[in-house]
């Protein structure tokens, strides 16, 4: 088998895998709150713990992020990254398909700010916004880590990489960062 | 040491004491979100100084009359 083919099943692989995660995990963040034991309200009934700004945001880019990330695999997979400079179309669609994404959380971003004018951000919402990068970071040192691996063993005979690759690696960071800030507020809520 | 220790409060009896206030206006009133109360409230979240002073103010006590720190043995 072609080392760019095994390579390619690997990124397939693990972005199936990455994305079966997160779905898992916002599947099981949106359970949580809604059994976390003990949880009583006014009435001492058991309550489903509301979601606050930051969470419903963050449940939203996971969801947006996983998607875009798929999408772009597939039609990197479908069409082949060599072909990414000599097919006009293709990179139209990959744009289309990172800035779609964008656009997509920008929407969210402007009705929960709209949904929850007035209400404020409290200490819990600020100490896991300054702990998320820490998860962040991971995420994006992991896609780098990838990249240069990848990329040092498929072209490693050839001595250079196509053209394409820089501007890939710099949307999958910007993507994974997203995705991994998302997780690391999660996670920040479980943790604070 | 020290890593047993507990901040304890009576933020649930005190707002029943006083007219059955929701854990939202506490919430509005302390300026925090309603899962920083309902966390205080089970004894899962160990509230800034800042956010005890706000909370005691609102109901009109003092700080140690609302939290209440326990040491373990």
């Amino acid at each position: 088998m072609e080392t760019t083919t095994l390579w390619a099943i690997l990124t397939a692989g693990t972005t199936l895998l990455v994305a079966g995660l997160i779905l898992f995990y916002m599947y099981s963040e949106r359970k949580r709150n809604r059994t976390r034991g003990g949880m009583t309200g006014d009435d001492g009934q058991p309550v489903r713990l509301p979601l606050t700004m930051l969470q419903v945001r963050a449940l939203w880019a996971l969801g947006i992020g996983t998607a875009t990330l798929a999408l772009i695999v597939a039609v990197f997979l479908d069409r082949g990254p060599e072909n990414y400079y000599a097919q006009d179309d293709m990179r139209i669609l990959v744009y289309l398909i990172a800035f779609g994404g964008a656009a997509a959380y920008g929407l969210v971003h402007l009705v929960t700010g709209l949904r929850s004018r007035g209400r404020v951000k409290d200490e819990r919402d600020i100490a896991v916004l300054h702990w998320a990068p820490t998860v962040q970071v991971t995420g994006m040192t992991l896609t780098l880590a990838m990249w240069a691996i990848g990329l040092t063993e498929s072209y490693w005979s050839v001595g250079q990489l196509p053209i394409a690759y820089p501007i890939l690696i710099f949307l999958s960071t910007l993507i994974v960062g997203g995705l991994f800030q998302a997780l690391g507020i999660l996670i920040g809520y479980r943790k604070f | 040491m020290g890593d047993e220790s507990v901040i304890r409060n009576s933020i649930r009896r005190l707002r029943f004491e006083h007219g059955e206030m929701t854990q939202q206006q506490l919430a509005d009133a302390a300026g925090c979100t309603r899962q920083t109360i309902i966390l205080l409230e089970q004894q899962r979240y160990a509230p800034s100084l800042t956010l005890a002073f706000r909370i005691a103010r609102v109901f009109g006590k003092g700080i140690e009359e609302v939290f209440m720190f326990e040491e373990s043995e």
